[in-house]
């Protein structure tokens, strides 16, 4: 571009400048003087609208964070693992079931011949539907596949053994129904086994759930801290900003800016109450009533165990000292002392842990109960094992002695001072137990879950209402200096 | 035209220093960034392709562990033709036997796993049962006695505001046990503790000597110095059976360039086995050379053992097992592998993994 190609410069008539608005200094002519900075009032506008719209941003991507964090684990902690875990469970009791009750039907047969138990045919259909339940609950991939398809492989092995073996005593050969009945006993109980590939399926669930929870934990902790940071911030956004509209403006009211600071409160009140509330209740699902659920199940598997080694010795006396290994472990799990000389029926029935005394029941009295009712519940479970364990030395006194019918008689029966409903006793009461940690449970994962709805929706709503709330509030101000 | 208009000026139109500070953080992203790229590939490209190692002896790596001694130099397996060489970080050994730097390595199942070596597992050389094990500070603290008295540890510890030290080697079969504990007792919880990662199971069991651990997780022959010093064995391997397998893993380019070599070091280390299975003194004698042991320290080590010679070592790997009708090394493999696949979705189980003819090959030649 050349001079000669410039348009002349005209003096066109200019109209009347507008009334300076508070803040421009007029010039003596009555037109405004430009200011010899670069950041004018306008820009100072905009710039104001960018940051309280990236606190806005910032504060609700924080939200949702926190809430999505939160439903992931309400998910996997209320629903998935510890579905799998008590799908585990359910089929170790199955399992520990089934082994008892064809080891009685040995030492003392009801099934008419040619058949099996109804209580062992009852309880097969209930573990091929647990088998069939838990199959349709896989989350876990191979961790949860592999155990599932060697329970059904050895399932069927096991089946196949428990018939010959009823169906050989019931012909009369006794020889060749023990031994069928010992090899059933090592598929369930031995290496490999279908106790140790329920208790992988249990593991693989536990790890799952533990690593979801560590990772809640971990991840809990920072999201809470974003969200704090975020939302501490925008308040100091929107006050710093109305404090710079007072003293920068002489205004002292912005209807926009008071009722985004108001709207914003609220928001980051309600989040941080309702996020904060779902955490407390997972943390009493998972540390005071799941762990409980979980280790009352292993308390009613090592129960059975126990009743399933007592009822070994009884078949075969000649494994009397094994069987009776295999009943101090099992018993020992459920509840154990330090020291050899303490009455384990009297000290379980003190309702008082001691240092050093170990074991599912122990821990169930020494962790903090979720309510009184089980917390009385665990006390009676107490009672009831120190009762068993005292029938089972009665009865293993007995056997050792010759006594082997009235021993066998005692076993089996259900009166009260008798083995059979010792231990009847003993299970009933772990399940009571149980049902009312599973309940607490139930009922604390579903208020974490039900605490958590609704909020990224009305986080989502409440981010448009607040950048609508600041930018006509702010927008006000940038019309009086631009003119438009 | 509105004068205060033209008055209005970009909002990207800013000052030089701000343009430098802007430019200057772009600068420090962009190198930030370049050099994380970089790091990744050159982990990637650190354990790429094949390239041989010079020598013509066959290269084993491996670590301290009482159960590979017959690998290192003392046991003269193939001499002259054998190298062991000790890498303690179990990563870097795979990426050898990967890169062809190492012929083979031992390792647990676990490991293998994890790691993901271009190899397969040519044979089985032992079964932790109890040889791994977590060990409390009983010499420091008379009542911990058994997993029962923790509580009352922690809840002292936690009087104090602290955790109870834990001490163990990270990325080791010593990991592998403190996750299969915890998964296994509730008597057992790692988020309870302070958890210190070292380098070797003999730096844990020195934190137990000097008072700075409460609980430690070590491997033979430190499990029987503990027990000497007066700690006791609160859980072991013997509590999870099957979860720690020690392996021979040969390099997949190795068994298809040499396999006669493979052959050579698979059979030789279990004729070397069966005579020393054979003959208990003379491998209790063995182990405590190899870990500076008494005969009885070296027998407490081989009581958590289970050592596998060439027959045992054959059922192990290429015989069916009742009630599962398959080899119990693939067992193993889909059992622990399947468990690594939940904290790492990389972990994949294929049947290449195993090779058991090697394994074969010298239960024939033990039998001719």
């Amino acid at each position: 571009m050349t001079l000669a190609t410039r348009p002349p410069q005209v003096s066109a008539p200019q109209p009347a400048p507008p009334p300076a608005p508070r803040g421009e200094l007029p010039s003596a002519a009555g037109r405004t003087r430009r200011r010899p900075r670069r950041f004018t009032r306008s820009v100072q506008i905009r710039v104001a609208m960018v940051v309280t719209a990236l606190a806005i941003v910032f504060f609700a991507v924080s939200v949702h964070q926190a809430v999505t964090d939160a439903q992931k684990t309400v998910t996997a902690v209320g629903q998935d693992d510890t579905a799998g875990i008590q799908a585990a469970q359910r089929i170790k009791s199955d399992l520990a079931e089934m082994d008892l009750i064809t080891t009685q039907e040995l030492l003392k047969p009801t099934a008419d011949k040619g058949s099996l138990p109804d209580a062992y045919v009852r309880k097969h259909k209930e573990l091929v539907t647990d088998l069939d339940v838990a199959s349709q609950q896989i989350t876990l991939g191979t961790a949860e596949t592999v155990p599932l398809a060697n329970l059904e492989y050895e399932r069927a092995q096991y089946q196949a053994l428990v018939r010959d073996a009823i169906l050989a005593d019931q012909d009369g050969d006794r020889s060749k129904a023990l031994s069928l009945q010992q090899q059933a006993h090592e598929v369930m109980a031995g290496s490999l086994g279908l106790q140790e590939q329920a208790d992988a399926f249990d593991k693989a669930n536990t790890y799952a759930l533990n690593q979801s929870y560590a990772n809640h934990k971990s991840s809990s902790a920072s999201s809470g801290r974003m969200l704090l940071l975020s939302g501490f911030g925008l308040l100091a956004v929107l006050l710093v900003i109305q404090l710079w509209h007072v003293l920068g403006f002489h205004r002292l009211f912005n209807l926009g800016l008071a009722s985004a600071t108001l709207v914003g409160a609220g928001v980051f009140l309600f989040s941080t109450a309702r996020i904060s509330s779902s955490d407390q209740h997972l943390t009493e699902a998972r540390e005071h009533a799941f762990d409980p659920v979980h280790e009352l199940w292993q308390a009613r598997a090592a129960a059975y165990l126990a009743r399933q080694a007592e009822a070994q010795a009884l078949l075969d006396p000649s494994r009397a000292d094994a069987a009776e290994t295999v009943y101090q472990q099992a018993s020992g799990r459920l509840y154990r002392v330090p020291d050899a000389t303490t009455n384990i029926a009297e000290s379980a029935k003190n309702f008082r842990v001691p240092t050093g005394v170990g074991g599912y029941l122990a821990n169930e009295l020494r962790n903090q109960s979720i309510s009184a009712a089980a917390s009385a519940a665990t006390k009676d479970t107490l009672t009831r094992f120190g009762d068993y364990d005292a029938a089972h030395q009665a009865v293993r006194a007995a056997a050792s002695s010759g006594k082997t019918d009235r021993a066998v008689t005692s076993f089996l029966a259900q009166g009260p001072g008798d083995n059979g409903y010792a231990f009847t006793q003993l299970v009933t009461a772990i399940y009571k137990t149980l049902s009312l940690n599973e309940t607490a449970f139930t009922a604390n994962a579903d208020a974490a879950a039900h605490a958590l709805a609704g909020v990224d929706v009305l986080n989502a709503v409440a981010a448009l209402v607040l950048l609508g709330l600041v930018m006509w509030g702010l927008s006000q101000r940038l019309r009086e200096y631009t003119g438009t | 035209m509105n004068p205060l208009v033209s008055d209005v000026k970009p909002i990207c139109n800013v000052s030089r220093p701000v343009r430098m500070v802007l430019s200057y953080v772009a600068l420090v992203s962009l190198v930030t960034l370049s050099a994380c790229t970089a790091n990744a590939s050159t982990e990637a490209a650190a354990c790429g392709g094949y390239v041989g190692h010079p020598g013509s002896s066959i290269v084993v790596e491996g670590d301290p562990w009482s159960g590979y001694a017959p690998f290192r130099p003392i046991a003269n397996l193939l001499p002259g033709k054998l190298q062991y060489k000790e890498e303690l970080d179990q990563a870097v050994r795979a990426c050898d036997v990967t890169t062809g730097r190492a012929d083979f390595e031992v390792t647990t199942i676990g490991q293998y796993l994890k790691n993901k070596p271009d190899g397969s597992i040519v044979g089985v050389i032992d079964q932790s049962q109890g040889a791994d094990a977590l060990v409390l500070n009983t010499h420091d603290l008379p009542y911990l006695t058994s997993v029962d008295w923790l509580p009352k540890l922690v809840a002292d510890y936690a009087q104090k505001g602290k955790k109870p030290v834990l001490a163990y080697t990270g990325n080791s079969p010593s990991e592998e046990l403190m996750h299969e504990l915890s998964n296994t007792f509730e008597d057992f919880k790692p988020d309870q503790f302070d958890l210190v990662s070292v380098d070797q199971s003999a730096s844990a069991l020195k934190m137990l000597e000097n008072h700075e651990a409460q609980v430690a997780i070590v491997w033979e022959p430190d499990t029987t110095t503990a027990r000497n010093l007066g700690d006791v064995v609160a859980h072991s391997s013997k509590d999870v059976p099957n979860s720690i397998v020690d392996v021979i893993i040969a390099g997949n380019e190795t068994i298809k360039k040499n396999p006669t070599a493979v052959q050579d070091v698979v059979g030789n280390y279990y004729t070397f086995m069966d005579a020393k299975l054979a003959d208990k003194d003379a491998l209790t004698q063995f182990i405590a050379k190899d870990g500076g042991l008494t005969a009885d320290q070296a027998t407490s080590v081989l009581g958590g053992l289970k050592l596998y010679g060439t027959k045992d070592a054959n059922t192990f790997v290429n015989r069916n097992v009742f009630p599962l009708d398959e080899p119990q090394v693939r067992q193993s493999v889909k059992a622990i592998g399947s468990l690594l696949a939940l904290s790492d979705p990389t972990v994949t189980l294929t049947d290449q993994m195993v090779n058991g003819t090697f394994v074969a090959k010298a239960a024939a030649q033990s039998k001719g």
